[in-house]
């Protein structure tokens, strides 16, 4: 029993979780199996760990019918009982998530039961309860509040329109269709960006994909006109929220446009505090799609990262809603804060927020995060022993580390390590079909400004000097600071 | 007591339903006061009625505590902690029907918790092709299909991304945008429907003005290449879409090929349909064969051959409780009546009176009364059910009207008639929630029935031809009771006649 699925769901359990599995399994409207309350009790003496070798299914069987001899199939049956259960248990304890779909899933069977009185006082009290002002505190997306408030309010429409007689139904079904086109909309921006960003966006075909055609049919012609209408539309008085989803559609889908990209990023400064930690957090990370793939020279990317994030640490978003951080967004900050130069940023980042990723790569993000605070105060024989000790596990991980591999070896002047590394950096690039074309372009730009510094290092040449400052004062890439300052270098030193 | 929506929703509840709330309130999970334990068994006494005096509060106290003195907070207490309890209990009983939500919340609760390699098997067994058989028993539609997909899809593309750094998901990332655009169609269709339906109360309707109508009218130029590009992802989700669409052309083009294209498509793809859906695009058809300009079909014969195949699929009741909607009972036995079907009539109404709500079922079993025995020459009979009528709904008052007024002309009683063509005027002026034109309507019919009083009186060639006309130029009144009674006349004094016509 000690592989078994049950076990596997029940270790995930916390200790209230437990306390109120236990109730569960005693509850005759889930369960009313003796045996199986039995089988409860013999596992719960293990917890949390449920690893003993009493587990094992003869000694379970031992210890629930002392006298019988062990029967495979009626062990394995009890068994089979408590695992519905606990997968009934952690669905219900799951479905606690979804509280405005909960309230409308009362509202429903009080129409069909033909309570209405009860079903008008409901009505009053869910709008109370869901009013506008307080959608941003469900902690929910506004996809899906805005998606039941629709089916809330068309229920409503058609009880009024069936039950009274006057006017009142028209106006509350006009809130049915405002909220679900409203809900349409959110999902359809939000589709966008995945389709542009950079884990989705390069396999997605641009020719005849089903999604292209809706968007190719309706985003780019009527978004503008349809934005109009409900900003103009009284139904509902803020339209922040989907304003912001608007922009960043508008900064996704234009990917050179700087002006696009900061109307974006000012609108969630400024309407940040009307919508739930679930939108913004999810608007941040569009955010910062949308920076990767701005190719322009009149921000630095990476200084705007750490502002990003900075911003999300502030807003309390960057953690996850359940309180845990995300490895790569853990990495992302250092990497970002690191080619920003901001090092000892770095080392406090990595003090507080460590632990708040999940075990498994703790050791690993640590590993990275020194070698990046070792390598910008230029220690980097340190910052290649702790690169030495990362599990590279995750593809963004990979390419960053290649990277900072190529600039270690340039600042030790080590030539055929550079070239070795470059040439492994230029293979995972271009043959890698995860590399979408962005990151393509600003890798090579990268490399091939590396090798000629490293050229012009060993060859002083004023005229390259001045051509490649020409190309840096041009250049997108995230490592550019670090550029010009190794090009200083080679100009003072040359001088 | 008696007035709380506790025992108000405690009613509604069928014996089995009784013996699993016993079961919920003993839970352990939901509940573990003994006193609301105790509640419950003492209401269960009287039920199915739980209309008992016993169930006062202060008696009911008395119960449980026989030694202590009545508390109102505490009795309170108790009454909205059972309360609290039916309510979990019915939302528990739609969540056990719905097979969809179990697997999504499960599956999301296994990815939430990190259980991977559950969660894999588990996905890799679930079928997501429609399941008639699960939708049924959920009472869903298709669309709560597509919204499942996505949400499967949607958990399975979060999977990939976090656990498996999978980001080659091409047609993981197709399937789930044709599932949110086909469902988002159907339902925009579906809302369209709703709009043309729910305005048609109103006097003026502009669709336009209703944010649904505008986005459909930005997409329409390019409607057709999304529709067309479904069928590359998905034949089924094609299939519905189609349907709905049809439907929308139907509404908007109004033309009767449309309208027999879109009915079509709805009859071929029954069986692939579940019943919600089944219920609701024939409401939609319904709606079509109203606002159609029809060249050469019978308005009514078409709204009666639709509700048939809703009887026929047995979806002409409520899914949820069985029940028959006023509405429908009424326009099915009204359009029997118009045709002077009574056999139709009779055995639509044998089946199913008892479907309705009980507080609308006397008195629509007198209005069936009344019209079998109208239709059965009784009229004197058929005006006794009429004074028998006690009419709760705004919109069978004009009908009631409209009936006693052909009565009172089949037994030629002018005096009465006349008074009834008084009151109509109050009745008309008063009555603020009546749309303006079936005003007109009915003043209109009421004007046309004295004049075949005065016309049987004492016939006039002119005042007959002149009457003709304004009949036969009605497509309401050119085959209906009127239109009979005219040519009655008209036969009677044929030979008075020197010009005849036909209508």
């Amino acid at each position: 029993m000690l592989k078994s699925s049950l076990l596997e769901i029940i270790r995930t359990f916390t200790k209230e979780e437990l306390k109120s599995f236990e109730d569960f399994v005693r509850s005759p409207y889930f369960n009313k199996k003796e045996n199986v309350i039995k089988l409860f009790f013999e596992i719960k003496k293990y917890a949390p760990n449920f690893t003993e070798e009493k587990l094992k299914k003869e000694k379970v069987w031992k210890a629930l019918f002392p006298k019988a001899k062990y029967n495979y199939g009626i062990l394995k049956n009890i068994i089979h009982d408590l695992n519905k259960l606990a997968e009934k248990f952690i669905r219900l304890e799951c479905s606690e998530k979804y509280e405005i779909k909960t309230e409308i899933d009362l509202l429903e069977p009080l129409f069909e039961r033909n309570i209405l009185d009860l079903l008008s006082r409901k009505f009053s009290s869910f709008e109370k309860a869901y009013s506008e002002n307080n959608l941003k505190d469900l902690n929910c997306e506004s996809e899906f509040i805005y998606y039941n408030l629709s089916n809330f309010y068309d229920l409503k429409s058609w009880t009024e329109y069936s039950y009274r007689p006057d006017e009142n139904y028209k106006e509350i079904q006009r809130l049915s269709s405002v909220y679900f086109i409203y809900s349409f909309l959110l999902g359809c921006f939000k589709r966008f960006n995945n389709l542009k960003s950079k884990n989705l966006g390069k396999h997605f075909p641009n020719e005849t994909g089903f999604t292209d055609s809706f968007f190719e049919n309706f985003l780019h012609e009527g978004i503008e006109l349809l934005m109009t209408f409900a900003r103009n539309c009284s139904t509902i008085k803020n339209t922040n929220v989907l304003n912001c989803f608007y922009l960043m559609y508008k900064s996704v889908s234009s990917a050179n446009n700087v002006e696009n990209y900061f109307n974006f990023k000012h609108s969630l400064k400024e309407y940040g505090d009307e919508m739930s930690k679930s939108d913004l957090l999810g608007l941040y990370c569009c955010l910062n799609n949308s920076l990767e793939n701005l190719q322009s020279p009149e921000v630095n990317l990476a200084d705007e990262f750490c502002d990003n994030y900075k911003a999300m640490m502030s807003k309390d978003i960057f953690l996850e809603l359940n309180g845990v951080l995300r490895e790569y967004r853990f990495n992302n900050f250092l990497y970002y804060s690191c080619n920003a130069d901001s090092y000892e940023d770095a080392l406090r980042f990595i003090t507080e927020y460590l632990d708040k990723i999940p075990e498994i790569s703790r050791s690993s993000s640590y590993n990275f995060g020194m070698a990046l605070v070792h390598f910008a105060k230029s220690e980097f024989n340190k910052s290649l022993e702790f690169i030495a000790k990362i599990n590279q596990n995750y593809f963004d991980m990979k390419h960053q580390l290649k990277n900072l591999i190529l600039m270690i070896y340039y600042e030790l002047n080590d030539y055929d390590a550079f070239l070795y590394s470059l040439d492994t950096n230029k293979h995972f690039i271009n043959n890698n079909k995860a590399v979408d074309d962005n990151r393509k372009e600003s890798g090579n730009i990268f490399f091939n400004l590396v090798s000629k510094l490293f050229k012009i290092k060993e060859n002083y040449n004023d005229y390259e000097c001045n051509k490649i400052n020409l190309e840096l004062s041009s250049s997108f890439i995230i490592q550019r600071k670090w550029l010009i300052e190794k090009m200083e270098e080679i100009r003072f030193k040359g001088k | 007591m008696l007035k709380s929506s506790l025992l108000e929703i405690i009613r509604t509840f069928s014996k089995e339903e009784l013996k699993s709330f016993e079961d919920f309130v003993r839970s352990p999970y939901f509940n573990k006061k003994e006193n609301v334990i105790k509640l419950f068994f003492e209401i269960k006494k009287y039920a199915p009625d739980l209309k008992d005096e016993n169930l006062e509060k202060e008696k009911v106290w008395k119960v449980l505590f026989p030694d202590a003195g009545y508390n109102y907070g505490i009795m309170k207490n108790l009454i909205f902690d059972l309360n609290k309890l039916v309510e979990q209990f019915i939302i528990s009983l739609k969540f056990n029907k719905d097979e969809y939500k179990q697997n999504e919340y499960l599956m999301n609760a296994l990815l939430d918790r990190e259980i991977n390699k559950i969660y894999k098997n588990k996905f890799n067994s679930i079928n997501l092709k429609p399941d008639l058989k699960i939708l049924d028993s959920g009472i869903l539609n298709v669309s709560a299909h597509m919204d499942y997909l996505n949400a499967m899809f949607y958990l399975k593309l979060f999977y990939h991304h976090q656990f498996e750094q999978n980001y080659d998901l091409e047609k993981l990332q197709v399937n789930r945008d044709s599932s949110l655009i086909a469902g988002f169609l159907i339902k925009l269709f579906g809302a369209y429907n709703d709009i043309v339906v729910i305005h048609t109360r109103a006097e003026k309707f502009d669709p336009g003005e209703n944010i649904v109508s505008k986005f459909l009218g930005l997409i329409s130029p390019g409607l057709i290449t999304i529709i067309d590009s479904i069928p590359l992802t998905s034949d089924v989700n094609s299939a519905y879409v189609m349907i709905y669409y049809q439907m929308y052309l139907a509404l908007t083009e109004k033309t009767e090929k449309q309208y027999l294209a879109f009915k079509k498509s709805v009859f071929d793809n029954l069986s692939i349909l579940p019943k919600v859906n089944i219920k609701a695009i024939h409401n939609c058809l319904v709606s079509a064969a109203i606002f159609s300009r029809f060249e050469t079909l019978d308005r009514d014969r078409e709204i009666l051959e639709i509700l048939d195949s809703l009887i026929e699929h047995n979806a002409i009741t409520e899914i949820g409780n069985d029940k028959i909607a006023l509405h429908v009972f009424n326009t099915y036995a009204s359009i029997c009546y118009g045709f002077a079907d009574a056999k139709k009539l009779k055995l639509f109404a044998d089946r199913f009176i008892d479907k309705l709500d009980a507080d609308v079922k006397k008195n629509t079993n007198i209005h069936i009364n009344f019209q079998l025995s109208f239709l059965n020459k009784s009229f004197d009979d058929a005006l006794n059910y009429i004074s028998m009528h006690d009419i709760p709904y705004i919109y069978l008052k004009p009908v009631i009207r409209y009936d006693k007024a052909m009565c009172l002309y089949e037994t030629d009683n002018y005096e009465m008639f006349l008074n009834e063509h008084d009151s109509l005027k109050h009745f008309l002026k008063n009555n603020i929630h009546l749309p303006e034109r079936h005003k007109k309507s009915l003043n209109f019919k009421f004007s046309i029935i004295k004049r075949l009083f005065k016309l049987r009186q004492n016939f006039d060639s002119y005042e007959c031809i002149k009457l003709k006309k304004e009949i036969s130029g009605n497509e309401t009144l050119s085959s209906g009771w009127l239109a009979g009674k005219f040519e009655e006349i008209e036969k009677n004094n044929s030979h008075k006649l020197k010009v005849k016509t036909k209508f």
